[in-house]
């Protein structure tokens, strides 16, 4: 048997692994098991799905982006944590535009808002990538990823207007995976949308810097965004952000005018403390909130955080209650089918001003945005 | 063995070779329980273990000077039955202090942390594997490696029938490894007294003491499961031979798991409904229902919704159906039969007809859970079900998009479901429902509800628009591969496209660490002898037939738990005997014979797929397949035996030198197979071509004997 020297068959064995890596190309023809083994994905990204980012600055490590608190600092041809913003030749592009991978119709109540335009529908779309990093991210295969790696549709803000009029959405909803990782693209079709009378929805983290949030103002109607917690530590380990710049979102949007509602997803053994949701309440009244709808959603588990029981519905209607004694007017129940607090009950008179039994409006207890029954505001866009 | 303190020594080898095959079975079921249960964790977890104790055998080289002293053989058997208790509890307390609490734990992590705890038991059993044979071959005055393999393997056979097949049926975790380490503290208190040893022997007293005490409390594993399940109560726990089942309770509300995974609460409306309207409501009157795995989590009330007459529920955990009883009332009804076994097995034998049949399964992550899913079941189930009835059956899917790893298994399902049945019809939920049959299926769910008034909560129009139901339904459809390779039995593609799909959660990518440890493999190998070499590819041969022979009798018969003990069982009483009549059997061992047996394991395994062939047409006959099975695993490990005697005589040099790298060797090439065939080759190859490799590889070692057969020529 021939021997070999170490040195040889080092350079068999480099040679070997680079004939397996590099020899048959990078490309969509290799089998899937053998993609899946290495990762490889697709050629994608830049050329028409590309744009020069909004917010960023040149600095002498690399290039700035100001556009969330993260701050990444890209040095050529890097990536920033939201996956579909890259520096490229010195300047910053976003490569999710014109390029959602999901494009649905939904029940606006799904979003959820439930004192926006009732009963509408919105057409919603999402670009891949976030700036978050939720352990238990219901869209997690969007979101934990780059528009290199999805299936996109080809759909320029033109023709997500275009194709929202032909569905007859009253709204368009930006949402799914993180709006604000795809910015460019949510802004520039939200100001055409204007343009044709339609409504903007901005369902997100709220994880975004002052200045851009303030330009986005201009052009969105509506906004859900999702507090997670109450506690910048539980931010850091479940989500891998922070909790003050998503309070300062939440004082921004209600600063510029634009109906908000908030959502809060009650994860037993992290978020399910009730002091800290009594907490989480009175802030939102100080910060004149009280009139934002809480949803208080249903954890099931899902995605990395699977071995969880999924939280009791005593445990939200206790959230619920306390939220309610604190201050806030509309906190409802979500992911809990039939349950009586998905019905917005007016506060003055205790009635129900809007019956609802899922993503379905029953009856609609309110006149010019006022409580049939005793006249009290109920405060939201009612069409 | 001629000299009497070799006999003794004999004694704690065997105990040895006990412990260690008991522990690695029941630490295996807690790495299982505690981390994800599937088989790239299982495959992880053992290549772990196997490796270690590699590792543990090599330093044993440097363990001579440690048998001067009369009390080590004592203590290090004492030291190696505290040990697996020991990893219990910090396994158990440690898992959510270490990792993020309720979140699943990733491969690399797995690994890491497989490596950390099971390092002290494997190291230390490696090492005194050596250590025994220095210590045996020099008061006997030749090199006994062969004799203490043997002895090993016997104790292993011991453990095999005790532990696996008696013990852990009916005790918790901590019950059976006390237990087990009485049984070593008495072996090591024996050693101590015939070495005069009077601080060993008191300490071990001391130590029995201790543990006599914490079995009879019977304490441990309550306290220690509630470090699992943080701010919950639980109200019921039990190690059953499919997995751990616990029941916990907060806010009023009942949890039940398996293997720390939720398979549901009281009070989960959505699934249930799901599971069940989605095909229910496809026929006018279903009758007969036959529902497979998950009937107490409230699906069997849905069920009746529909004035059915019978419900015929099948779970293979007879434990969940006991906790159903107990914790609910939703197998109350009359209407409902419970039945425990194996659903494969059942479909088989039953002469019922229905017009609906549930299949209610988690996603197929492992080989066991894969039989559900492929075209041979799918076949089977058609002949019991009336014209038109529908089958149901699921995926876990992301909400919004499906990832291309999503995409693929959701292809490989609907081909093989298209492959028996006309009709194939996605609907999209929670998770994704794939409703098969021969009759016509409608995508307009909550207009059908709504015509058979049926009450439900979250099935119906309120919450479903069938027109954004069909659109979605129609847009995962058309991204369907049509050339996605069919899932079958023998060639089980879903785990494997499963298991991607779960090490896509993490971004993990294997390729570069299978690239890695190919290098490292080969640059191992070539530091060894050719006779290492050959022992390597036959642990992976060995180990590769075990494996091929578990999921045989899995896929063929069911999954009869108690048939991996037999089989684990029969390969190390093969072992045992091949080692200890190695001498009587082949009477010149020489590296001639050495090849020869190599030769004869390849054909072993070459001859598996024609006898696998064989046994499928004798499916009716599960004594037979048993026999045949448990007959082919003592023959390939009297086989493995005899090569690793005649090994010890042909590999030249000194006794702790020939053992370590010869045990070690085997246990790396074992570890190899463990990982390796059940997690890649296995699923994208098949049995029969996995086989055919093993056979391949062991041929090769013979080869490699062959060349260099004249330089061993001469010590024969």
């Amino acid at each position: 048997m021939r021997r070999y020297s170490k040195r040889e068959f080092l350079r068999l064995c480099c040679l070997g692994a680079g004939s397996c890596m590099f020899g048959p190309g990078r490309d969509r023809s290799l089998p899937p098991e053998i993609t899946s083994l290495f990762g490889f994905s697709p050629a994608g990204g830049g050329g028409k799905w590309s744009t020069e980012a909004l917010f960023y600055e040149s600095t002498s490590s690399g290039l700035h982006c100001l556009k969330c608190p993260h701050g990444c600092v890209l040095g050529p041809g890097e990536t920033g944590r939201c996956r579909n913003r890259v520096n490229i030749g010195g300047k910053l592009y976003s490569t999710a535009y014109g390029n959602p991978c999901a494009v649905h119709i939904d029940p606006i109540e799904k979003k959820p808002l439930f004192h926006f335009l009732p009963s509408t529908q919105a057409f919603s779309i999402a670009a891949a990538g976030c700036n978050l990093r939720c352990l238990n991210c219901q869209n997690w295969q969007i979101s934990q990823m780059s528009p290199d790696e999805t299936e996109n549709a080809d759909l320029m803000p033109g023709k997500v207007v275009e194709e929202c009029e032909r569905t007859g959405c009253a709204s368009i909803a930006y949402t799914y995976s993180e709006p604000v990782t795809f910015y460019e693209y949510a802004y520039d079709t939200a100001d055409l949308a204007h343009k044709h009378k339609l409504r903007n929805i901005w369902k997100s983290s709220g994880y975004i810097n002052e200045t851009p949030l303030r330009k986005l103002c201009r052009v969105i109607d509506a906004a859900n965004i999702d507090l997670k917690s109450f506690d910048d530590k539980v931010y850091v380990e479940l989500n891998s952000a922070r909790l003050d710049p998503v309070l300062r979102t939440l004082k921004v949007f209600k600063e510029e005018g634009v109906w908000l509602e908030i959502t809060n997803l009650v994860i037993p053994t992290w978020t399910d403390d009730m002091d800290m949701i009594r907490r989480m309440a009175e802030w939102l009244c100080t910060n004149g909130l009280q009139d934002s709808p809480l949803h208080f959603s249903r954890f099931t588990p899902l995605y990395k955080l699977n071995q969880l029981p999924p939280t009791p519905v005593a445990t939200l209607e206790k959230a619920r209650t306390i939220a309610m004694k604190a201050g806030l007017h509309y906190v409802y129940i979500g992911n809990v089918p039939g349950h009586n607090a998905e019905n917005t009950f007016c506060p003055r008179c205790g009635r129900i001003a809007v019956e609802r039994r899922g993503f379905t409006v029953l009856k609609k207890e309110i006149e010019n945005g006022k409580c049939k029954a005793c006249g009290e505001k109920i405060p939201g866009v009612w069409m | 063995m001629e000299n009497r303190r070799a006999k003794d020594l004999a004694v704690a080898v065997a105990a040895l070779g006990m412990t260690s095959l008991a522990t690695q079975v029941i630490l295996l079921r807690e790495f299982i329980s505690v981390f994800q249960g599937n088989e790239l964790v299982i495959g992880v977890v053992l290549a772990g273990w196997m490796m270690l104790t590699g590792a543990g055998a090599f330093l044993g080289r440097f363990s001579a000077p440690l048998s001067v002293r009369p009390s080590v053989p004592a203590a290090a058997l004492a030291c190696s039955g505290v040990l697996p208790p020991a990893t219990v509890l910090l396994l158990r307390t440690m898992r959510n202090i270490v990792f993020t609490a309720g979140s699943m734990v990733g491969i690399l992590q797995a690994l890491a942390a497989s490596l950390v705890i099971l390092a002290p038991f494997c190291l230390l059993s490696g090492f005194l594997f050596t250590f025994f044979v220095h210590l045996i071959s020099s008061i006997e005055g030749e090199n006994r490696t062969a004799s203490v393999y043997a002895w090993e393997s016997l104790g292993g056979t011991a453990g095999g029938a005790i532990f696996t097949l008696a013990l852990t049926t009916f005790l918790e975790t901590f019950q059976t490894l006390f237990i087990l380490l009485l049984l070593d503290l008495g072996v090591a208190l024996f050693l101590a007294w015939k070495a005069r040893a009077a601080v060993a022997a008191a300490a071990v007293l001391i130590v029995m003491g201790a543990a006599i005490t914490a079995l009879l409390t019977n304490r441990a594993d309550t306290w220690t499961r509630r470090f699992l399940f943080p701010g919950q109560e639980i109200v019921y726990f039990r190690d059953t031979p499919y997995g751990n089942l616990t029941v916990t309770r907060q806010g009023g509300e009942a949890c039940f798991f398996e293997n720390s995974i939720l398979m549901f609460s009281t009070n989960d409306v959505t699934p249930n409904e799901e599971s069940v309207h989605y095909c229910m409501v496809q026929r006018p009157s279903p009758r007969r229902v036959l529902l497979v795995g998950g009937g107490i989590s409230g699906t069997t009330t849905e069920i009746l919704k529909y004035g059915v007459q019978r419900v015929d529920y099948v779970e293979i955990n007879p434990w969940i159906i006991g906790i159903g009883r107990k914790y609910t009332r939703v197998l109350e009804d009359s209407r409902i039969s419970a039945i425990g076994g194996d659903a494969r097995m059942y479909v088989r034998s039953t002469a019922n007809r229905y017009d609906a049949a549930l299949i209610n399964l988690p996603d197929p992550a492992t080989a066991q859970l894969n039989r559900f899913y492929t075209l041979e079941f799918f076949g089977e189930l058609k002949h019991v079900l009336n014209d038109s009835a529908v089958v149901s059956i699921s995926l876990l899917q992301a909400a919004e998009y499906q990832g291309n790893e999503a995409r693929r298994l959701s292809s490989i399902l609907y081909m093989t479901l298209q492959r028996v049945f006309a009709h194939v019809l996605i609907v999209p939920g929670d998770r994704n429902y794939f409703l098969a049959s021969d009759g016509p299926l409608d995508i307009g769910i909550a207009r059908l509800i709504d015509r058979r008034a049926v009450s439900t909560l979250y099935v119906n129009h309120f919450y479903l628009d069938d027109r954004l139901i069909a659109r979605r339904s129609a847009e995962i459809t058309s991204a369907i591969d049509t050339s996605a390779v069919l899932n079958r039995d023998f060639k089980p593609v879903c785990y494997y496209r499963q298991l991607a799909y779960w090490l896509s959660y993490f971004g993990f990518y294997p390729g570069p660490w299978l690239l890695t440890a190919g290098f490292a493999l080969l640059l191992l190998l070539g530091r060894f002898s050719a006779v290492g070499a050959g022992i390597f590819a036959g642990g992976f041969a060995a180990s590769t037939v075990e494996i091929v022979l578990l999921v045989s009798f899995q896929v063929l018969c069911g999954s009869l738990f108690q048939m991996t003990g037999i089989v684990i069982t029969a390969f190390m009483a093969g072992l045992a005997a091949g080692t200890l009549l190695a001498g009587r059997i082949v009477r010149r061992p020489g590296i001639d014979n050495f090849i020869i047996v190599q030769f004869a394991v390849s054909v072993v395994c070459l001859l598996l797929p024609i006898v696998l062939l064989w046994l499928q047409t004798m499916i009716s006959y599960p004594l037979l397949v048993q026999c045949v099975i448990t007959a082919i695993a003592f023959t390939a490990a009297v086989l493995t035996g005899i090569e690793f005697a005649i090994a010890t005589r042909v590999r030249r040099g000194g006794t702790t030198e020939v053992a370590s790298e010869l045990y070690g060797l085997d246990l790396f090439g074992s570890a190899l197979g463990a990982l390796f065939i059940s997690v890649y080759a296995i699923p994208l190859f098949g049995l029969m071509s996995v086989s055919v490799l093993a056979g391949v590889v062991s041929a090769g070692g013979g080869v490699l004997s062959l060349i260099v057969r004249k330089r061993y020529a001469a010590y024969a």
